[in-house]
């Protein structure tokens, strides 16, 4: 079990809060329009099909994931679903013509849209913390929902088969209004990660508090 | 390729032991060969390394670069988006990646020369990665593909599917149009195909066919296709065929559950789809078109009877009246010739009235038996040579005394027409005479033309003579009508009330063509063809 | 330096108000700094006693820092309103401006902190 004070948790989530501001902002500059945000909640789940998050499983979904690894490790995924994902890509890139799906072109388009987001997100974080983060080139999935984890959850050892690993959930929702476009930004991080996490959070507190 | 010659082994002597000894330079080489542009950038934003790639497409030598910033390669070229790329790259290990939908334009690098008309610039897709080379040192890997076709096919592919986009919408509509025309036409069209399945392809045929239909209607239009099949649909009761099937012509007769019958015209077309026969049945309502025959047939019998009554009173009566006008005519005569000058003058004055009023009214008796025979015992029609005729009229009118010779002038190519022979002679007897009489005796001319139409012939009788006022041109071919009194020309005025009823059943016409004191011109126009008689 | 302020932080977040506080705190000792966490909590506070800064999050559950800071405004107008936060997007630091609102944004550090109330108070004296 997660043993994580209520200071602790609020900082995660003010951490996670900081950097999907200012992904928003940049969001907003993209699309120019003003982005709503929701509070971001944060939730502890066994599976990643046990979050809530999850209510249409089998909804089909553009994502564009990048992982972290270094201090901690995880995925930062932003996720919308795949008619939104045309539609964003319809008003960034302000193309007379839709196509029915994707084109190549416009995936790239899009997973750029995920990288400036992400890297807004994590970078922010890695700021505040004063340690840099390692995190791969995105990558652009399209699925179901409840096919968003399992191949990038963290890989555990055999031995931990029966004790699933605990994830952190960080969803924090945004819309765009005039387009009736909204998607969710997720940190997805396994639980030696949200130890890592929590000891830096304390020496930050430590240190700024002091 | 600088970095690859310098070491390159030149003989075999010199030929590496292993890969340890030569991977670097292998490494090196394959970076300068990637067909990728790739650049790595250092702490202080200096440019370490810049590949062949890079050194084509932007026209600038790597010992021109090295050491420099991308700002002082390219100046103000580089967008802040790079510039921030870079920077977050650098100061946080954030890797980043530059679409070229989003960025129209990145590096200033020069398109391949097929693209060079429609692109000024190279179209990138960039990479940019933090490189950790130790613990302290932290460079930036920036690689530069060049995606210039991939966005002309993405144009291209956008710009079909806004055609097509445009066709289906025109398709649609036109579709559209075209169901709408079928639904709104009165008629009831079905389509059959080859297994006989009637498909009902608008609301009227729905109608017909639907519930409130006729139940029948199917199975009857089935008889009615052709080749349907080994197993014929039992033919439709009598009543419900109202045309014999072999004259073309198929009206039936539709039963609906709700209403009155309706007679239906059907036409049968057919068409072929997808390598398939159908047909498409036509289903036209006839009920006024069936009304309006009806009316017709009933007023043409009431006509005919009245006038073979006509013609039956008219014969009846002069036939009848014969005998005691022949009784009359005959005592009178006798008077005359036995009591001549041996009564006083005024009896005889007398006696040769009566006498000139029974021979008129022989006259007038053996015309009008004469007109109802017209009808009642005319002969077979036959080829007649207008030429001989009209010299039969000239020798019986010569004989009469009637017609002084030289004045009855002809056309030289008078036609062979199609008639009673009997009648001809009659009618343009009566014409030519007619002409002769109401002229002047000493210069009267009388000219015989024909004129061929493409179904009739015309011909003309023309004279000098005295005319007809206009208002007069319908009613003199009306039974009895004279337009002068009886002493100034001879005549019963059943004349031209014959001509017309013998050009009338030749299927002809006649008309007159005349101003007082210009003479006259009776066209007479007879068919060339009496198949439709 | 003059003499002391009243402060009240209005975040949802409890990390956030216990870094400004303790910043403040540090770069200006004797100030009073209250917390509320959300703004029917702030508007309790702010009617029972006076603050002379007020310093509100954006994104709060309830009313967001935007709608608390126009209320605050029009009831404390002698008030310097202050909004604190992560969503630093064009539009809502416009919105704050039109109502008379400072703009810092999110994160908080000592240096952000110092830099902005000893600019107030210079500008007071």
């Amino acid at each position: 079990m997660i043993d994580l004070s209520d200071l602790e948790r609020d900082t995660i989530t003010e951490l996670i809060n900081i950097g999907v501001g200012r992904a928003a902002a940049s969001l907003s500059e993209m699309v120019d329009q003003s982005v709503e945000l929701t509070v971001p909640s944060i939730s502890f789940v066994q599976r990643f099909s046990d979050a809530n998050l999850i209510a249409a499983p089998s909804e089909v979904v553009s994502a564009v994931t990048q992982s972290f690894n270094g201090p901690f490790n995880g995925d930062a995924l932003l996720v919308f679903p795949e008619r939104r994902s045309l539609e964003l890509v319809r008003r960034l890139l302000q193309v007379d013509v839709p196509l029915d799906s994707l084109s190549d072109l416009e995936q790239e388009a899009l997973m750029e849209v995920g990288n400036i987001i992400l890297n807004a997100c994590l970078g922010s974080i890695s700021n505040v913390l004063g340690h840099p983060i390692n995190c791969s080139m995105p990558v652009f999935r399209k699925c179901e929902t409840r096919d968003l984890m399992p191949d990038i959850s963290p890989v555990h050892g055999l031995d931990e088969e029966t004790t699933a690993p605990f994830l952190l959930i960080l969803h924090v929702q945004f819309m765009l209004r005039e387009n009736d476009i909204d998607g969710y930004v997720l940190f997805v991080m396994d639980l030696d990660s949200i130890q890592t996490l929590k000891q830096m959070v304390q020496r930050y507190l430590a240190h700024a508090l002091s | 390729m600088p970095h690859g010659d310098k070491n390159r082994p030149d003989n075999d002597a010199q030929l590496p032991d292993s890969p340890a000894t030569w991977s670097g330079d292998l490494y090196l080489t394959l970076l300068e060969t990637a067909d990728v542009g790739i650049i790595t950038i250092d702490q202080d934003r200096k440019i370490l390394f810049w590949n062949n790639w890079m050194e084509k497409a932007s026209g600038q030598k790597t010992a021109s670069v090295t050491g420099k910033t991308l700002a002082d390669v390219f100046g103000d070229a580089i967008p802040t988006r790079l510039n921030n790329a870079i920077r977050d790259c650098l100061s946080l290990g954030m890797p980043a990646m530059i679409s070229p939908s989003l960025n129209k334009s990145v590096l200033p690098l020069r398109p391949l020369p097929q693209f060079a008309e429609k692109f000024p610039q190279m179209q990138q897709s960039i990479r940019i990665q933090p490189v950790r080379i130790s613990p302290n040192v932290l460079l930036c890997s920036i690689t530069v593909r060049d995606v210039t076709l991939a966005v002309q096919r993405d144009q291209l592919l956008r710009r079909q599917a806004a055609e097509l986009a445009e066709l289906v919408t025109k398709t649609r509509r036109s579709e559209d149009r075209t169901r709408a025309i079928l639904q709104n036409t009165i008629d009831a069209i079905l389509v059959a195909s080859e297994d006989g399945t009637l498909e009902p392809l608008n609301a009227r045929a729905q109608e017909l066919c639907g519930p409130q239909g006729d139940p029948e209607i199917k199975n009857i239009i089935r008889f009615l296709l052709p080749d349907s099949g080994n197993n014929p649909p039992p033919k439709p009761p009598s009543d419900r065929l109202l045309t014999d099937l072999g004259t073309g012509v198929i009206e039936i007769l539709a039963c609906p559950a709700n209403g009155h019958n309706i007679p239906l015209e059907v036409a049968i077309s057919h068409f072929t789809a997808y390598g398939r026969y159908h047909y498409i049945i036509t289903l036209r309502d006839i009920s006024q078109r069936k009304r309006h025959e009806m009316e017709i047939q009933n007023t043409m019998q009431e006509l005919e009877n009245s006038n073979a009554e006509l013609e039956q009173f008219a014969y009846a009566a002069s036939h009848d009246l014969q005998e005691p006008l022949r009784m009359v005519s005959s005592y009178t005569q006798l008077l005359a010739r036995r009591y001549r000058d041996k009564l006083d003058d005024t009896a005889d004055e007398f006696i040769h009235y009566a006498v000139d009023g029974t021979r008129r009214m022989q006259r007038m008796i053996d015309d009008l038996l004469t007109l109802s025979r017209v009808g009642r015992h005319g002969k077979p029609f036959q080829s007649v040579a207008l030429a001989g005729l009209f010299d039969a009229i000239e020798a019986n009118l010569k004989r009469a005394d009637a017609a002084p010779a030289g004045n009855i002038m002809r056309a030289p190519d008078l036609p062979v027409v199609v008639g009673d022979p009997s009648q001809l002679l009659q009618l343009f007897q009566n014409l030519v005479s007619n002409g002769l009489k109401y002229s002047n005796p000493e210069q009267a001319e009388v000219r015989i033309s024909a004129r061929e139409f493409d179904s009739f012939w015309r011909i003309s009788v023309s004279d000098n003579g005295i005319g007809i006022d206009p208002q007069y041109h319908a009613s003199i071919f009306e039974i009895f009508k004279r337009l002068h009194g009886y002493g100034e020309y001879a005549g019963t005025g059943i004349g031209l009330a014959l001509c017309k009823k013998i050009v009338e059943r030749h299927g002809g016409n006649i008309h007159v063509e005349s101003a007082p004191d210009e003479g006259s011109t009776f066209h007479v126009d007879l068919p060339k063809d009496h198949s439709v008689l | 330096m003059s003499h002391p302020r009243s402060v009240l932080l209005v975040d949802d977040s409890k990390f956030a108000r216990l870094l400004v506080k303790a910043f403040i705190e540090s770069s200006f000792p004797g100030w009073s700094v209250d917390e509320a966490a959300d703004a029917s909590e702030a508007q309790i506070k702010a009617d029972s006693q006076s603050y002379d800064y007020f310093i509100i999050d954006f994104n709060m559950p309830g009313k967001n820092g935007l709608e608390l800071g126009a209320d605050i405004r029009q009831q404390h107008p002698h008030a310097v309103v202050a909004l604190l936060t992560a969503n630093i997007q064009q539009d809502i630091q416009k919105k704050a401006d039109l109502l008379g609102m400072d703009f810092i944004a999110k994160p908080p550090t000592q240096e952000k902190i110092t830099a902005y109330f000893t600019g107030k108070e210079s500008a007071h004296d």
